[in-house]
C-alpha cells in the first residue's frame, strides 16, 4: 500500500502467477492462471528510447551474436523489435522469446493458441539468447523432439 | 577451417580445426565424441546460415564449416 500523486494505491498479489518476464522496453509481463485460463498482464511504461546503451555482459553479447546469426531477416527484425520471433514448423508456428510461455498455433486447431513450456537442460546456467538458439535449432530441424517434451501450460482462443 | 560453437554459460565456447592440421582435426573429433556422449545435439550449417538450413549430424565431418552444439530439451 502507498501514496502516488495523492492517490491511495493498494497492492494485492496476483493469484497463481506462472511466470514474470522482462520486456526489452522495461515493462514486465506477468503470466497467470485465472481459473484454468492463462492470462497476461503487462506492467510498466515502455521506454520510448534508451537514454544510454545498456550494459551487456560478454556472455550475453556472444549469445546474442549466435542467436542473430541463426535468424532469418523477418525473425531478426522481430527479435530486435520486441524480443520475440516466430518459428515455422510442420505442426504450426511457435513463438520463442518468452520463457515458460511459448505460443503455438497448431495447424490442426486453427482457433486455438496453445501455451507451451520447453527449455534446454540446465537452461538456468545459459545466457538468455542461448536458450532461444537452442530452441530454434531443435524446433526448426527436429520438431518432434521439441513437441514430444513440451508441457502444455494452457489453451486459449486465438486472437484474430 | 571449421569451427564448433558450444552453447554454454560463457555465451558459447569455440573450437576450431583445419584439415591441414591433423592434431586439430583429432581434437575436434574427440570433442565431438565427448559432447555426443553427454547427449548434446550437433547442428552443422554453412557459416552464418539460418537455423532452418542447419542439419542435425551424427558424426564429425572435418569438411563442415560450422557445428553448433546445443543441449537436449525438456518440458519446463
Amino acid at each position: 500500500m502507498g501514496e502516488a500523486g495523492g492517490r491511495r494505491i493498494v497492492a494485492a498479489p496476483l493469484p497463481n502467477v506462472v511466470a514474470v518476464e522482462a520486456l526489452p522496453d522495461g515493462r514486465k509481463v506477468v503470466l497467470f492462471d485465472d481459473r484454468g485460463t492463462l492470462k497476461e498482464i503487462v506492467f510498466g511504461i515502455a521506454a520510448k528510447s534508451a537514454p544510454t546503451m545498456p550494459r551487456v555482459s560478454l556472455p550475453d553479447r556472444r549469445a546474442n551474436e549466435l542467436l542473430e546469426s541463426l535468424l532469418d531477416a523477418e525473425q531478426l527484425e522481430s527479435w530486435r523489435r520486441d524480443g520475440t520471433f516466430w518459428v515455422e514448423s510442420r505442426r504450426g508456428p511457435v513463438q520463442l522469446g518468452r520463457l515458460y510461455s511459448l505460443l503455438h498455433h497448431p495447424v490442426d486447431r486453427p482457433d486455438d493458441e496453445v501455451v507451451l513450456c520447453v527449455v534446454p537442460e540446465g537452461y538456468d546456467t545459459l545466457p538468455r539468447a542461448d536458450i532461444w538458439s537452442n530452441l530454434v535449432l531443435v524446433l526448426s530441424t527436429c520438431p518432434d523432439a521439441f513437441f514430444d517434451v513440451a508441457n502444455v501450460m494452457g489453451v486459449r482462443r486465438r486472437a484474430r | 577451417m571449421g569451427v564448433m560453437r558450444i552453447v554454454d554459460e560463457t555465451g558459447d565456447s569455440t573450437l576450431t580445426w583445419s584439415r591441414e592440421d591433423e592434431q586439430s582435426v583429432v581434437a575436434a573429433a574427440e570433442m565431438f565424441t565427448r559432447l555426443a556422449a553427454k547427449k548434446h545435439l550437433p547442428f552443422a550449417r554453412a557459416a552464418g546460415a539460418p537455423a532452418d538450413e542447419a542439419e542435425l549430424v551424427r558424426h564429425f565431418d572435418p569438411e563442415a564449416e560450422e557445428i553448433v552444439w546445443v543441449r537436449p530439451v525438456v518440458g519446463g
